[in-house]
């Protein structure tokens, strides 16, 4: 049967949607939730949409017409008036960053054996990085500063087998400008029997 | 997040019929990057994800926009999220009138039974594991054991709330990560869904101690 086009027992678009954006009151919230919980397909559903959302482009912001106009008659104007140099700006200086991109946690990442140390990638004119590693509960069981883009844990850092940790890692752009990662979890040496 | 049709939405549905094509495209730059966003999901090559957009814009088109005419805004909800849905089914069905239903949908029993035994193995954790049934050493009593133990947690979890059924649903059935339910569920963050995971296992360790199942004695 068609995804959209499933018996009345499945809640509908509208319903699925409303549930996604907590727009929901409490007992059909309820009610959506009891049969998320025992159909496969309408969590498939749910779960996707999530994700999409959240890795969802941006909205361009329209620009006025008139606007873009003077911006481009400004482009045209400008290197006549030489206007760096009326603003001070020396041209033997580097472009000024103006889109930061953030650090991104390499390893560990997922279920792993051991973790011996944190990697991240760098970030362009960054001058440290602050990392933070986070139990299941949220605390933090250890804390670093540094230059480089590598961190080793140390032996005092006692990691449980099996329980899932977070970790991030903020770089320093600017004075107190700071860009983080996503917080990424790992999970070491899986219990077996 | 209002409960009116969005601006271009509401154009579209109620302009005059001569100028509908200006609407409709109105419309369409103004979602084109999530549906196509959401093609690009389902088909990760490129003509696949354009086919599924195309289709999407065909299937929203179609019987003078019956699809769009059926949206009800809600308050605190968004026409984005509903899109998105509606956006995701239609490439679904187009994949699977192309190409059939996709593997690993198998009987829902066995599924389920199979979800039940992983779930029953993380609670029984706490019990003795040289008494747990192992397939070499397979007995009837150890076989009985483990089929009263699946017994129990499917009881057990019956009688939890809608949404700690749904969060053991997602965390078990569907090997779905914390953010991903956090996400899917609106805990406030990841350790808020390991909190209420543990206290819901607990709950069921409980639950399965009243039923007499505790330790390794049967």
């Amino acid at each position: 049967m068609p995804a959209e086009e499933r018996p009345a027992i499945h809640p509908d678009a509208t319903e699925l949607s409303a549930y996604l954006d907590g727009a929901l009151a409490e007992a059909d919230r309820a009610r959506v939730e009891a049969h998320l919980a025992g159909c496969a397909e309408c969590r498939s559903d749910v779960a996707a949409v999530a994700q999409l959302l959240s890795t969802a482009p941006r909205r361009r912001v329209a620009v006025p017409v008139g606007l873009a106009a003077a911006a481009v008659l400004a482009l045209l104007l400008v290197p006549a008036l030489d206007l760096p140099s009326r603003l001070g700006r020396s041209p033997l200086r580097e472009p000024a960053v103006t889109t930061t991109a953030a650090p991104i946690a390499i390893e560990p990442r997922g279920a792993v054996d051991s973790v011996r140390a944190l990697v991240w990638s760098a970030v362009p004119h960054a001058s440290r990085y602050r990392l933070a590693l986070l139990d299941s509960a949220g605390t933090v069981v250890w804390r670093l500063e540094t230059v480089d883009t590598v961190a080793a844990l140390p032996e005092t850092v006692r990691l449980r087998a099996g329980a899932p940790y977070f970790w991030k890692v903020d770089a320093e752009t600017g004075f107190d400008r700071w860009v983080g990662s996503e917080l990424s979890d790992f999970t070491v040496g899986v219990l077996r029997r | 997040m209002a409960d009116t049709l969005p601006t271009e939405l509401h154009r579209l549905l109620q302009v005059d019929p001569a100028t509908r094509d200006q609407a409709w495209d109105a419309f369409v730059s103004a979602h084109t990057r999530l549906l196509l966003h959401t093609a690009r999901s389902i088909s990760r090559d490129h003509d696949g994800a354009m086919d599924a957009y195309a289709h999407v814009l065909e299937a929203l088109r179609e019987d003078d926009f019956r699809r769009l005419r059926v949206y009800q805004p809600m308050a605190g909800s968004k026409f984005t999220t509903w899109l998105v849905m509606v956006a995701r089914r239609l490439c679904v069905d187009q994949v699977r009138r192309r190409y059939g239903q996709p593997r690993g949908e198998g009987p829902a029993a066995e599924q389920l039974r199979q979800v039940r035994t992983r779930l029953a193995d993380l609670l029984a954790a706490d019990l003795d594991p040289d008494r747990l049934s192992h397939p070499a050493e397979a007995n009837p009593e150890s076989e009985l054991r483990a089929r009263q133990l699946e017994h129990a947690v499917t009881s057990a979890v019956a009688e939890l709330s809608p949404r700690d059924r749904l969060l053991l649903s997602l965390r078990f059935d569907d090997d779905r990560s914390a953010r991903e339910i956090a996400a899917i569920m609106r805990f406030p963050t990841q350790f808020h869904v390991y909190r209420r995971l543990t206290a819901v296992l607990d709950v069921l360790k409980a639950a399965l101690r009243r039923r007499g199942i505790e330790g390794s004695a049967p």
